[in-house]
């Protein structure tokens, strides 16, 4: 058995009335690929933000974590989207994301602390990690509207919030390296470094306490960056670190 | 071979490690007497161990570039890759004769290639690059396939580096050559940012490519990288025997192989890692976890690979 266990950060259950192809219906389908694929544990959201579904089917199973989707539309100035933060804490789930709608009439992703400030501020009190898309960062994606300066800001108003940026670009390895010496609790996963000896490059330049392990299954196989991370000319401890020990980490001082 | 590759490698840190498993218990109830029984390719790959299967890698390059006529530096990189996951055999090219500006930097690539193979036999084989902007020199390249003795296996293709058609009348000098001497073609058509290999008539390629491979069907044509298109290149496969997929990339959908195997069926997917481009554990692991059975991983991994480079392995080795 190797000396390191996965903690997956990414990965997405449920069903919606548009199928998806090879979609993990539920918390037992999603046991049987950790099983095949060898992870130990799951941080997980339901589909379409369905966070009372989700928190059934984390119940299930404690190799399961609820990740609490929050919505991002504000119909009004008056909203109060931090309110969504109080019902995650109470539901006992430890980590957010947002769910960015695509609908025609859907206002576009935008994550300047301007608009989403007080989210952050209730995340940051509890020191939750906020978890976002990484692919936007790279190419304009659907509705998202935002890049590396808005994750700068963020991290810059509100420095004990933990943001873990999920499959980013390996062609952005320099500038987010960058980025997490600036800002010291900004992390993101390996899923896309995929260029060879890549994750050794990041793991000697920052070390290997800001690089996590996500999947996004089902969209992706998962078998890419465990095979990475497996191989890696790491040792260890520091397998361990980005395999499951980092995410652990945050979560457990999540308060 | 396999043996010999557990004792040298992995044998005392698989047994520590492992030694509850029943694949373990199985190994060590064999280690008296007889060859231990090959670990799964999943437990191998679970252990960041190298593979005891056979593996043969039918896409690599030299990442480093020529100097002075000596051999790239990247064939170090390329070794310590191969050696990290237990690959035997990697068929390559020379990243410096696809980037070359100038048919002297093209010549020189495909000779430290050459020279390459020939310096590690058995470890490495080569493709040369057939660059249809230098017709002439990529033909009088070629002739190096068919002298006696150890030699490249066949050509590789790189339509998007090197812009041009499908159906161009240079590529097609190199189909008829492969054509004629039954050579496989390591076809780059699609890359990972949407660019791809154009058409004379803006035509969809697998439709161009279809009419090559009825025209010139001696020639055993691998689509590299899964076509970056894998269930459009799936069904391309399925319907021409001479074609093939082969499986590195960067990321790929969840269950994709699953899906190949099903369309393509196993015995037309060849391993593929884009060492030292790519990280080759990541491209192992696609072929280890699949769900796909044993069997079909050993064809993927290595016994197709046989099927189309045989010759040339064979060679390699006398």
């Amino acid at each position: 058995m190797p000396a390191w266990s996965y903690f997956d950060c990414d990965v997405m259950i449920g069903t919606s009335r548009i199928p998806i192809r090879d979609e993990m219906p539920d918390a037992d389908a999603l046991l049987r690929e950790m099983d095949r694929y060898g992870i130990e544990k799951s941080l997980v959201y339901y589909r379409d933000g369905a966070n009372q579904r989700g928190a059934r089917e984390a119940e299930k199973s404690d190799r399961i974590e609820l990740c609490w989707v929050l919505p991002l539309t504000l119909r009004s100035p008056e909203d109060r989207l931090e309110a969504h933060v109080d019902r995650m804490i109470e539901a006992g789930a430890k980590a957010a994301r947002f769910l960015a709608s695509d609908g025609p009439s859907d206002p576009p992703v935008i994550l300047k602390p301007f608009l989403l400030g007080r989210v952050y501020e209730r995340l940051q009190k509890h020191r939750a990690p906020l978890l976002l898309e990484g692919a936007p960062l790279y190419r304009p994606e659907g509705t998202a509207r935002y890049g590396l300066e808005d994750i700068d800001a963020i991290c810059s108003s509100f420095p004990d919030l933990p943001v873990i940026l999920l499959r980013t670009h390996r062609s952005l390895q320099t500038q987010l390296v960058m980025m997490t010496r600036k800002h010291r609790h900004l992390y993101f996963t390996h899923a896309l470094n995929t260029l060879y000896g890549q994750l050794e490059t990041v793991v000697k330049t920052i070390g290997a306490g800001r690089v996590l392990f996500g999947s996004q299954m089902p969209y992706w196989d998962p078998s890419l960056p465990i095979g990475m991370l497996n191989y890696a000319d790491l040792a260890n401890e520091q397998k361990q670190q980005i395999a499951g020990g980092n995410l652990q980490r945050l979560l457990d001082q999540v308060s | 071979m396999t043996m010999e590759k557990r004792l040298m490698l992995t044998r005392r840190q698989f047994v520590s490690q492992s030694i509850t498993s029943g694949t373990a218990l199985a190994w060590a109830r064999n280690a008296s007497g007889g060859d231990p029984p090959e670990r799964p390719v999943t437990q191998a790959i679970r252990d960041g161990e190298p593979f005891d299967a056979e593996v043969i890698d039918a896409h690599a390059h030299f990442s480093g570039f020529l100097e002075g006529g000596k051999l790239p530096p990247g064939v170090k990189t390329l070794f310590r890759a191969m050696d990290r996951c237990g690959i035997n055999l990697s068929v390559f090219s020379n990243s410096s004769a696809i980037g070359a500006p100038d048919v002297e930097g093209f010549r020189a690539g495909n000779e430290a290639a050459i020279a390459a193979m020939k310096k590690y036999p058995g470890r490495l084989l080569a493709y040369l690059v057939f660059q249809p902007h230098f017709v002439d020199a990529s033909l009088a390249m070629a002739e190096r396939i068919l002298e006696p003795g150890p030699g490249p296996a066949g050509f590789k293709l790189h339509g998007v580096a090197h812009h041009y058609p499908v159906d161009g009348e240079g590529y097609r000098r190199a189909y008829q050559f492969a054509h004629e001497h039954k050579l496989p073609v390591l076809f780059h058509v699609k890359s990972s940012h949407g660019a791809e290999t154009p058409t004379l008539r803006n035509e969809p390629l697998p439709v161009v490519l279809s009419r090559v491979l009825s025209e010139f069907s001696g020639m055993r044509l691998i689509i590299a990288h899964y076509g970056r298109g894998i269930d459009d290149w799936a069904g391309f496969t399925a319907n021409h025997p001479n074609a093939f997929m082969e499986t590195a990339a960067s990321g790929v959908p969840f269950r994709v192989l699953e899906r190949t195997v099903a369309t393509a069926g196993p015995g037309r997917i060849l391993f593929g890692s884009d060492s030292t481009y790519l990280s080759p554990g990541a491209q192992l692991a696609k072929i280890a976890f699949a769900d796909i059975g044993e069997e079909a991983k050993k064809q993927i991994l290595a016994s197709n690979a046989r099927r189309v480079f045989g010759k040339s392995i064979a060679a390699s080795k006398a």
